[in-house]
């Protein structure tokens, strides 16, 4: 769900940046009020590479396979960081594997970012100190699942209106449909391996979940 | 786990001894530039810069291929939709396939836009170490928290890939086959188990990081100055960059 | 003992993770200038918490300790010290060799010239001057460990160089090439803590036994090592050669 370089306009590539500015700002400015931002810049880093090692592994959905983009347990864990993690991630990923692109860095960090920020959102706002297993499984599959499914959204909405082109204007839609819908079993993965990692996490550390980073 | 960084990046020639603030700056701009193209006449004035600028780096062309072979499917795809579905004068038809004027302008914009700006992209990452042009985006102006974030994620990248492989490989020597959906349970603690591993080694190499002093930064700026050969390559850029840019806009107005 | 040749003071530190069990159980321990001393103990009697502490990384809960007759502070930045960490991926963060060496100089304020005639002195003494431009991740256990050694202690120019578990993880030519650093290097003092007891042996003037938090022994190192009912006692064994004696 990464747009490669050369896809969009420069107009969209630059509204793209500008939006990235005002959630990596806005997320900076909230990190640095916490006053503890040395200490934690080498914590949400090593979870951010954990998650992109995390990301490279492949979960068996029989016939095949999918890999999972994990921007919601991303958020629930990261919170304030969730932003920057990903605009870096984003960027290395663009750097190291060739997989999305510079120019659309800044669209594609809204497409994976804004999501992230709602799951943060989210989980913090309803996930209870008091460990219930039900009603945690319930907030970190909604968090896990509705960062994914917002992306898709994003990515569908800039596709459809954003990539230049005289396509029959209902064709193009109907294709980019039938990819959106295509997209259900991973939103549906992604919610459930996001619960099943935030409960581990609860039992095992739960300082991770705990920590305001 | 393979990657493209190029960490070989000696050379004598001019874009490897271009100043990498001012290389950046000029990068960026035609970047953005050739992003701005949709027009078929700019598009091949830019595949002709592409071209010269690739053939005066010196790198092998198997490096472009590799890049330019990533987003291909998608590209491809996407490109060949534009060309058989695109509405306007026909140019030729077989049995339900059409191609037309505009179909065929937008499949060509569409690749050589994606391969021009990937040109680009691997010029400046082939002649420059990530590690430099980090420094320079930071000297630009890159926050702190963003410019460590990357260093430390790239760093601790490898590490954690490597751990979690290891992770992997123990389980499956203990006969974890992991192509059921019920293994999800599984991966969900090898992925829960690496961010445990994360959390726990961060707090180390937080403290290995204060004893030498992290924190307490002098705000180190690496003072390379421009020479001239720096500034005209830079002004040469953005010359090229102001001149596509101001060209499309041109032909982007009403009745042109 | 005058305050000329001391170089470390700690007095009476306590120190608990949490409330529930102590680790340093009121500690005082004095290191002279020119002493290496092995710091001996099982796992968890609280070598490596001594250590952040006496770099100022972690917080005693009472004591103090005074390098060079200065308080060390909590939470500062102590350019006096050096301390190598037992995993070296901990410490080794920067993405090029030349780049994590030169991490301490600058935050110590050197000008650049200051920070790579350092880094680059770090690397001939080291013999790893070849590995300059190298990414860490692509180094071995024995190669990270010197570059550790290289930024944490030597760029730094440390009087006082502590050593966390060093041998851990090295083959034999590496665990050869850091007796002979160590042996020859002129800090002015160093702690080393390390079940390689041979190696110990082979290193230091002193020993102490840590053990529950506190000093348990503190001595020539052939007279505590080759005491068998003692290094039992701490679940800890007479080293090999000198079982006979």
């Amino acid at each position: 769900m990464h747009i490669p370089d050369g896809m969009l306009s420069a107009g969209v590539c630059a509204a793209g940046y500008g939006l990235t500015l005002v959630a990596a700002g806005y997320s900076i400015k909230k990190i640095n009020q916490s006053g503890e931002t040395v200490r934690s810049i080498p914590k949400a880093s090593l979870l951010t590479a954990a998650f992109f090692a995390a990301s490279l592994i492949h979960i068996p959905v029989p016939p095949t396979s999918v890999h999972l983009i994990l921007n919601g347990l991303l958020g629930a864990i990261l919170g304030y960081f969730a932003f920057p993690a990903i605009l870096v991630a984003l960027f290395l990923q663009a750097v190291m594997f060739g997989h999305g692109g510079l120019t659309t860095l800044g669209i594609n960090a809204v497409i994976m970012g804004l999501p992230a920020m709602v799951s943060s959102f989210i989980y913090c706002r309803f996930s209870n100190p008091q460990y219930n297993p039900i009603r945690h499984s319930i907030v970190g599959f909604v968090s896990g699942s509705i960062g994914i499914a917002l992306s898709v959204v994003l990515f569908v909405v800039i596709l459809i209106n954003f990539i230049p082109s005289n396509i029959n204007a209902d064709t193009e839609k109907i294709a980019i449909y039938a990819g959106a819908l295509g997209h259900i079993p991973l939103v549906i993965i992604e919610g459930i391996i996001t619960a099943l990692v935030l409960n581990y996490l609860k039992q095992v550390k739960p300082e991770i979940l705990e920590t305001k980073l | 786990m393979k990657t493209l960084i190029n960490t070989d990046c000696q050379s004598n020639n001019i874009f490897h001894q271009w100043e990498p603030r001012s290389k950046l700056l000029a990068f960026t701009l035609l970047l953005f530039s050739f992003a701005m193209v949709k027009s078929i006449e700019l598009a091949v004035f830019m595949l002709v810069i592409c071209s010269v600028i690739f053939f005066l780096s010196g790198i092998p062309f198997r490096n472009l291929l590799k890049r330019w072979k990533i987003p291909a499917v998608l590209v491809l795809v996407t490109g060949t939709m534009l060309l058989f579905l695109s509405e306007g004068h026909l140019l030729a038809s077989a049995g339900p396939f059409k191609i037309t004027r505009e179909g065929l302008i937008g499949f060509t914009l569409i690749t050589s836009r994606v391969m021009s700006i990937i040109t680009l992209i691997v010029i400046l990452f082939e002649t420059t170490p990530l590690l430099t042009i980090i420094t320079a985006m930071r000297n630009l102006g890159l926050p702190r928290i963003l410019a460590d974030m990357t260093l430390f994620t790239l760093r601790y990248l490898y590490t954690l890939h490597w751990q979690l492989e290891q992770m992997k490989t123990a389980m499956v020597l203990r006969g974890f086959a992991g192509n059921k959906i019920s293994s999800w349970k599984e991966y969900a603690i090898l992925i829960g188990g690496i961010m445990v591993r994360s959390f726990d080694q961060s707090e180390r190499v937080y403290r290995a990081l204060a004893v030498r002093g992290y924190g307490f930064e002098q705000n180190y700026i690496p003072c390379m100055s421009w020479s001239r050969k720096d500034k005209t390559l830079c002004y040469s850029f953005a010359v090229l960059a102001l001149m596509i840019s101001s060209i499309q806009i041109y032909l982007n107005m009403p009745g042109v | 003992m005058s305050d000329n040749e001391m170089l470390l003071r700690i007095s009476n530190i306590s120190f608990a993770y949490k409330q529930d069990r102590m680790i340093l159980d009121n500690l005082s321990l004095n290191v002279s200038r020119g002493e290496k001393i092995g710091v001996l103990g099982p796992n968890g009697a609280g070598k490596t918490s001594l250590f952040l502490i006496i770099a100022g990384v972690e917080k005693p809960s009472s004591g103090e300790v005074y390098l060079n007759n200065k308080l060390i502070l909590p939470g500062s930045f102590n350019t006096e010290l050096g301390l190598v960490f037992q995993d070296s991926d901990d410490q080794v963060f920067n993405f090029s060799v030349f780049e994590d060496i030169a991490f301490g100089p600058r935050n110590m304020g050197l000008s650049e010239p200051e920070v790579a005639r350092r880094v680059n002195e770090a690397l001939e003494v080291l013999g790893i001057h070849h590995l300059k431009s190298r990414p860490p991740h692509q180094l071995s256990g024995g190669e990270k460990r010197l570059v550790a050694i290289a930024g944490g202690i030597l760029a730094m120019q440390s009087q006082l160089a502590i050593y966390d578990e060093p041998t851990s993880n090295l083959d034999m030519k590496y665990r050869r090439k850091l007796i002979n650093f160590i042996n020859t290097y002129n800090q002015e003092a160093a702690l080393i803590a390390s079940h390689d007891l041979e190696f110990i042996l082979e290193i230091c003037s002193r020993v102490i036994l840590l053990d529950q938090g506190q000093i348990a022994a503190d001595g020539k190192p052939r007279d505590i090592m080759g005491n068998g009912n003692l290094m039992e006692k701490h679940s800890l064994e007479v080293p090999h050669s000198l079982r006979n004696i």
